[in-house]
Formats: structure tokens, sequence, C-alpha cells
């Protein structure tokens, strides 16, 4: 008998356990299961130009000399654009908790990876230096607080958080003043940045409807008001264009 | 040449770079090789600042320093140039291009660094070091040459309502490595009566220091015209003045002078002067209290006079290059007077225009 109970005690255990770690943790996110997909297009405007990077050789040298051009306007031959960040402004239910993970600016090769990011009030940003030369890390908001720390040697990582949304607050490193990163400062997680061929995907949203911005460093921002359906992808474009 | 050659000659130099510039661990740099990693990009690889037609020199509205000028170098404190290296220019109302330091060297290292920008100028042992550049205080005259305009006011209530204020406009200038001659003007008003009172024009010069003992003696002398009083003789003022550092936060200033009127020697005052400041923070924008004693007696015998004078004075600008300082003189002896307020205004013109860095 005694062994029996041991036995169903075990079982039902178990069966705790498994139901802790199986069920979703909450009634929000058990319905957070939609999604936002599209692309940003672009039309016009003057392509990017090379950068002259003479004034320090070590950045020549990290680029085995090739041409190297400015990340303003990265679009490709259909018109699609890079570098645009997509985020959720407003239709948020609750009021979402920055995430564990930090976001990483990485400086390699005298230019700031990525040239957009985004971090959520209160989540980590890492700034690296993957760079064997000094860059200073300056940042100019308007609502958060300014900086300007020096990273002089490789592989330095600093640490910054901030405390006001702001779309969004320019990098740049003075001895180097080609190069250039905006750092937006968002009230929750549900942001991306566009890609390479202008995709962007933001998912775990609940349904309802959400205003969405699409914000580019030179071209501006759109506006656009989407509905989300559970376990569904919602679809959006953005269009921007050029002078 | 082949594309191909070209490219690997091209990632050899890269690697030549990558390999020569982490050679060594941070922790192991001695300052010459820090200074190469950390501050020659923007002050250039001999401290010199940065070739006028570079192309980074046009990207600055205000220049990179050159550590080579020795005046430059020597007049401020290593202290305060260990705060903008530790918190940038902007916290100190310099260039907000000058990172900061904080997170990338430590404190020995910050040290070491000062160290050597301040070794850099040929000629750096014949200006007197900064370290030795005290708080100006009220009365007594300081030790270390300086570029200064002050307004300086003493007002003094009387019991028959004619009270004194006596305001003088003062400026110095620095000559070579250790001089500094100054003039001052000065106009009192007095119940209904308001005239130019004095004319004062002053020499002195540095005659010897010591950073190790943190002792600066200088010697110097003033001629006192008056303007009002036509009978008044012009006064002949020479002196002794001294500035030492008593600890990290304390300092002294003296000076020994004898007030020597030209028509009768004889008629003259020796006076002594000394003060005591404590520092309680390295930011230039604080307020440091002192006391100040001053003695005066005549050559005659007859009745000197004594008074004290607690004070304060507080660097007004980020950088402290614009300063207030005010003071109360209170008799020890039995003198016309209850008290005097004296204050005065500072800009240290060699630091910038009065309205940078606030």
């Amino acid at each position: 008998v005694l062994r029996r109970l041991l036995a169903l005690n075990a079982l039902l255990a178990a069966a705790l356990a498994a139901g802790l770690f199986l069920s979703p943790p909450g009634p929000t996110r058990a319905l957070a299961t939609g999604s936002i997909q599209g692309t940003v297009r672009y039309t016009d405007g003057d392509p990017d130009r090379p950068i002259p990077m003479e004034a320090d050789p070590i950045c020549i040298g990290l680029h085995s000399g090739e041409e190297v051009l400015t990340e303003t306007i990265v679009a490709d031959r259909q018109g699609r654009l890079a570098n645009v960040l997509v985020y959720v402004k407003d239709g948020l239910a609750a009021k979402p908790v920055p995430p564990e993970e930090p976001v990483v600016l990485d400086q390699q090769g005298c230019l700031y990876k990525p040239h957009v990011a985004a971090v959520m009030v209160g989540q980590r940003l890492v700034i690296r230096n993957s760079d064997p030369t000094l860059h200073n890390v300056h940042a100019r908001p308007t609502a958060n607080e300014e900086f300007n720390f020096a990273q002089p040697f490789q592989d330095m990582e600093s640490e910054r958080t901030f405390a006001e949304v702001e779309v969004a607050i320019p990098f740049r490193c003075d001895i180097h003043p080609w190069m250039s990163s905006y750092v937006a400062v968002l009230p929750s997680p549900f942001f991306a940045v566009s890609a390479a061929d202008g995709s962007f995907s933001i998912a775990g949203l609940a349904p309802g409807d959400y205003t969405l911005e699409a914000w580019h460093e030179e071209l501006g921002s759109r506006a656009a008001v989407v509905t989300v359906e559970a376990g569904k992808a919602a679809a959006t474009e953005f269009s921007f264009v050029g002078d | 040449v082949p594309r191909a050659s070209k490219e690997i000659f091209n990632v050899g130099l890269a690697l030549v770079f990558c390999v020569a510039a982490s050679a060594q661990e941070p922790a192991e740099m001695d300052p010459a090789a820090l200074y190469a990693r950390a501050c020659a990009a923007c002050h250039g690889a001999d401290g010199g600042g940065l070739a006028p037609d570079s192309a980074l020199a046009a990207s600055f509205d205000r220049q990179p320093a050159s550590f080579l000028d020795p005046l430059f170098n020597s007049r401020e404190p290593a202290g305060d140039w260990r705060l903008v290296v530790q918190h940038g220019g902007k916290r100190l109302g310099l260039s907000d291009k000058m990172p900061a330091y904080d997170e990338a060297l430590s404190e020995a290292q910050i040290e070491a660094l000062v160290g050597y920008l301040k070794s850099l100028p040929p000629e750096a042992a014949r200006y007197p070091p900064g370290d030795l550049n005290l708080t100006r205080p009220i009365a007594t005259t300081k030790a270390f040459p300086e570029d200064e305009a002050l307004i300086i006011n003493r007002w003094e209530p009387r019991d028959d309502g004619a009270d004194a204020l006596l305001t003088t406009l003062y400026y110095a200038r620095r000559f070579g490595p250790r001089g500094h001659a100054e003039v001052k003007l000065t106009h009192e008003s007095k119940g209904s009566e308001s005239f130019l009172e004095e004319l004062e024009v002053e020499y002195k010069h540095v005659v010897a220091y010591s950073l190790e003992r943190r002792i600066l003696h200088a010697v110097g002398a003033e001629i006192a015209v008056p303007l009002e009083d036509d009978d008044a003789p012009e006064v002949l003022i020479p002196y002794y003045a001294v500035a030492k550092v008593l600890a990290p936060s304390a300092t002294f200033q003296g000076q020994l002078r004898a007030k020597l009127p030209t028509d009768d020697l004889g008629d003259g005052v020796a006076e002594l002067r000394g003060v005591v400041h404590w520092l309680p923070s390295e930011w230039p924008r604080s307020v440091t209290p002192g006391v100040e004693l001053t003695l005066a007696e005549p050559f005659s015998g007859g009745s000197g006079v004594a008074t004290l004078i607690p004070q304060l004075y507080a660097g007004l600008s980020k950088g402290g290059h614009v300063a207030f300082a005010v003071g109360v003189e209170i008799p020890l002896t039995d003198e016309a007077y209850d008290y005097r307020v004296r204050s005065f205004l500072l800009w240290d013109i060699a630091d910038g225009p009065f309205w940078q860095g606030w």
C-alpha cells in the first residue's frame, strides 16, 4: 500500500511539475500569438556615398582597403529599405516589463553595428568596441541624459539604460566623424528594424488594434493602424519617398 | 598590381595594425603607451594637438588642447586635469567632445597619465605648477601669477550714515614663466561724496617653488598713487608672499608687506596677513571656506590693527574660471567700524570667455 501511495505521489508531483512548465504563464501570454509582418519601401532619392576613412589608417585596414558606404539610406534594387525602425506606438493593453536580455551596439570596422537599434525603457544597452582603435561613444539625447565616454581598448564593454522614451538618440564617435548610429528608447519590446530586404516582423502581440510607427533617421516617420488576430500574421507596408 | 595581391597587402596591413595595437594589455601599459592609445588621436602623437589642415581638426569647433604650451600646461592643478580625464570635458565646462575615461582607466592610470601630460612641454620645469595655485583670499595677496580680471568691493557701514563703498577694478596678466603684472583702479563713495580714490600698479615674481614640498614663494612691489587727495603721498609697498599646501584639503597663504609713504618712509606700516582654506570638494564648482587674520603695526610704534576675516569662496562656472568670494572683516582692535563686508567677482581670463561653461 505504501509503495502504491508513493508511486501515486510521484505521479501527482510529476503531473504538477509538467503542468507548471507546460501551461502558459498567464491569460495575456496565452492570447499573444498574433504578429505583424511587412516591408518598407523606398522610391527615388540619393544613394549612399563612400566614407573617407583617412583620419584613421586602422579603420581603412579593417576593411582591407575596400570602399565603405554610408548607411543612411540602404535600399536594394527593388526599392526595399533597410534600417527603418518599426514599433508599436499605441494599443498595448498592459504595461510590458523590460526584457532581461541586453541589446548590443557594437563598434566594428569603425562603424556601428547595427546602424539603427532600439531598447525598451529600462532595458540594458551593451556598447562594445570590437576594434583595435580608440572610439568615443557620444550620445546626444534630448529626453535622456547625455553621455560621452571613451573605449580605447579592444573588446571593452560598457552598459547604459535609459529612463525616458525617445525616438531616437543619435550616437556618434567624435574621433571618426562618419560613425553614426541611432538608438531608440521605446515603451515596449514590440519593435523591429527593417532588414536588407526591407522586411520586418513583430511577434507576440495579443489580438487588438495597434498604432505602428515606422521611423527613418532622414526620411521621417509614417504611421499605420493594424488589426492583429490571435495566431495570425497581420500584413502592412510602409512607403518612404526620397528627395 | 593584381587585385588579389592588393587584397593580401591590405589584409596584411590590417593585421600589422591590429597586432601592434593589441600587443599590450591595458593594465600593463606605461603612461606613454596609454597616451598613444587613448589620447593621441585627438591631441596629436607628440601632444601638440591636431594639424590645422587635418580632416579631424575641421570637425572640431573647439580644437583639442596642445599639451606642449608650457603656460597652458602648468597653470591649473593636476587634480583639475584628472577630473577632466575621468569625467569628460562637459562636466568641467570644456568641449563636450572630450570623453570620460573613468570606465576605461583606473584612477592610478589617470594620475600617471596626467603626470605624463604635465611633463610634455620642453620647458615645463621653468613654469610654477598649478598645484600651487591656491584659492584667492580676500585680503592676502596670492603668490601664484595669474591672468585675471576682478571686481572687488568693500562696504563699511558707519554710525553717522556715511557708509563707505570702495569698488576696485583689477586686471592682471602673466609675463614669462614666472612674472605677473597688475593694475587696480579704486573708486570710493562715502555718504554724498563719490570719487576715484587710487591707482595701483604692481609686479610680482615667483622666486622659488617646490612641488615636492608643496610650497611657492614670490616677491613683489606695488606703487599706490592717490587720485583724490592732492596732499597724500605715493605709497611704495614691497612684499613677500607664500603659498603652502598643508594637506590634500587644506592650504595656507601668507604675506608680509611694508607700506612706505614716499615722503616719509619712517611713517610706514608693517603688515602681516595669513589665511587658511579648507577644500571640502575636488570640484571647481564648490564652496571653499577660509579664515584670514591681518595684523598692521606702524613703524612709529603707534597702536596696531588686527582683523579677522571669515570667508567663503565659490566657483560659479563648471570649471571654476568665474568665482565669487565674500568675507566679513571683524576688527579685533578698537576701530571706527564694527565690521566690513568684502567681496570679489573673479574671471580667470586664460580659461576662456566669461560665459563659457556654465
